[in-house]
């Protein structure tokens, strides 16, 4: 009988260690700033995951021009644009939070919501 | 008694107990990290905005009971600073001073203009607010960029001279076939007032990036020095990150705006006012850390302009800044004062990193 009662307790505490130990590894491998935001003149136009498995489609219109913006499973981009310098096509993927998408002429930001992976800067002089 | 057995029940049952709680406070601990500030505030109110103005994207951040309050009222500081100072707008008070020559303008115009000047014959004329003759025939403010004839810029570089500014008491006149530019150190002011605003406020510790100018009020809300890292010129990654404190970390370089010519030349935005032509030097970016966005935002122009050996025996001639050049060759000059806070990320622009000393 304490045998098993220790073997119960044995096993219990066991099982603690491994939920503690897999919360602790599922913490440090997960890839943060996954939630975006896109922004078209100062409002949310969208905000939901920055990967999909199949292609999602947004047009951000603005009253100073479009962009079409795409989510894959790659990440977010934006695909084509009518700006005239098209930096925010050349941007290519959202690659981190502290460096959002940026189209100036049309007023559109494409952003992590979340602070990004711990080691990234706080902001990004250029 | 079972002799055999070396390690009781009880013990076993310590141990696993032991092993769970130590696992319970590893999880705690990564749960909780980010939390744990015990220099700083206790969970201060994080507010956040953004704004386009002055033709580029601004971001602000700041801690504390007022810090909504506050980013709203940035966003209006920043919106009247450009009405002020913009030079494309013909109804901003820098827009009446270059068509008509003469400006009765206001205490904060009146400031800034002062402190251009100021920097203008700080750095013998590297940073010069009267340039604005030859950035305009270059097309970067109209965005019809041209490589203009050298008889255009014969022509025009005389007028870019700072020196020929005339203040008296509360006006500037201008001579004739002069105007000025501010913007490369509108966005650097417009910073430091809305940090001040901040501190009016209350605020203890914000983050602001005005297009990339990137200034900070206090240490994070977390005690730990602000992190920032500095864009590669050459593509979209970072080359450095240094760790400040109430200091603006400001970075000039032709690789923001430029265009490219028909035989394929590459001109950048930043005119040298000794030749009238895009800086072509050693550098591919200068970094400015500095206490004031003002200063930080003319030295950064400046520096580049000077190129590297030049902007260096600057540095070691003057106080109250520390630099990183990045030259065409691959080497990040770093000045002594900003390496205990300094460190290179892995990036194909840099091949060599060099401490500056006075």
């Amino acid at each position: 009988m304490r045998n098993k009662t220790v073997k119960i307790l044995s096993g219990v505490c066991a099982l603690l260690f491994a939920v503690a130990l897999g919360f602790v590894l599922i913490q440090y491998f997960s890839v943060s700033g996954e939630e975006i935001e896109i922004l078209s003149d100062g409002k949310v136009i969208y905000t939901g995951k920055g990967v999909s498995a199949e292609p999602v489609y947004i047009d951000a219109v603005s009253a100073h021009g479009v962009n079409r913006i795409r989510i894959d499973a790659n990440g977010v981009l934006v695909e084509s644009a009518d700006c005239k310098n098209l930096e925010c096509v050349h941007m290519g993927y959202l690659k981190s939070a502290y460096m959002p998408i940026v189209c100036l002429p049309n007023n559109l930001v494409i952003r992590y919501t979340g602070s990004g992976e711990a080691s990234a800067p706080d902001a990004i002089s250029r | 008694m079972n002799e055999k057995r070396f390690i009781n029940r009880t013990t076993i049952i310590r141990l696993a107990a032991a092993f769970a709680a130590v696992a319970g406070l590893i999880a705690f601990g990564f749960l909780y990290k980010d939390k744990w500030n015990p220099n700083g505030d206790a969970d201060p109110q994080k507010s956040e905005g953004t704004l386009f103005a002055m033709d580029t994207y601004m971001s602000f951040a700041a801690y504390g009971e007022n810090a909504d309050e506050a980013i709203e009222e940035a966003k209006q500081l920043i919106e009247e600073c450009e009405r002020k100072w913009s030079v494309t707008d013909a109804q901003s008070e820098i827009g009446k001073l270059n068509e008509e020559g003469f400006l009765e303008p206001s205490e904060e115009t009146l400031e800034l203009i002062k402190l251009a000047l100021s920097y203008s014959k700080y750095t013998n004329g590297c940073f010069d607010p009267a340039i604005y003759p030859l950035v305009r025939t270059w097309g970067f403010t109209t965005g019809e960029n041209r490589v203009p004839p050298q008889s255009e810029i014969d022509a025009l570089l005389p007028y870019a001279d700072a020196r020929n500014v005339i203040l008296d008491r509360d006006t500037v006149r201008l001579q004739e076939g002069m105007s000025l530019d501010l913007g490369g150190i509108a966005k650097g002011r417009a910073g430091d007032e809305v940090l001040a605003l901040f501190k009016g406020k209350g605020i203890k510790s914000a983050l602001i990036s005005l297009g990339g100018n990137v200034q900070t009020l206090g240490h994070k809300p977390d005690g730990n020095d602000w992190k920032i890292g500095i864009h590669s010129p050459y593509g979209n990654e970072i080359i450095a990150v240094v760790g400040v404190s109430d200091r603006c970390v400001i970075t000039s370089g032709a690789y923001e705006r430029y265009f490219t010519a028909e035989d394929g030349t590459v001109y950048g935005h930043i005119i040298s006012p000794f030749d009238g032509y895009p800086v072509s030097n050693d550098l591919a970016s200068v970094t400015v850390i500095a206490g004031s966005g003002a200063l930080g935002d003319a030295l950064s122009t400046a520096l580049f302009v000077m190129g590297a050996e030049r902007a260096i025996e600057f540095w070691k001639a003057n106080e109250g800044f520390e630099i990183i050049l990045l030259s065409k060759d691959g080497t990040l000059y770093v000045s002594e004062g900003i390496i205990p806070s300094f460190e290179a990320r892995t990036s194909s622009a840099v091949k060599s990193v060099c401490e500056i000393k006075r």
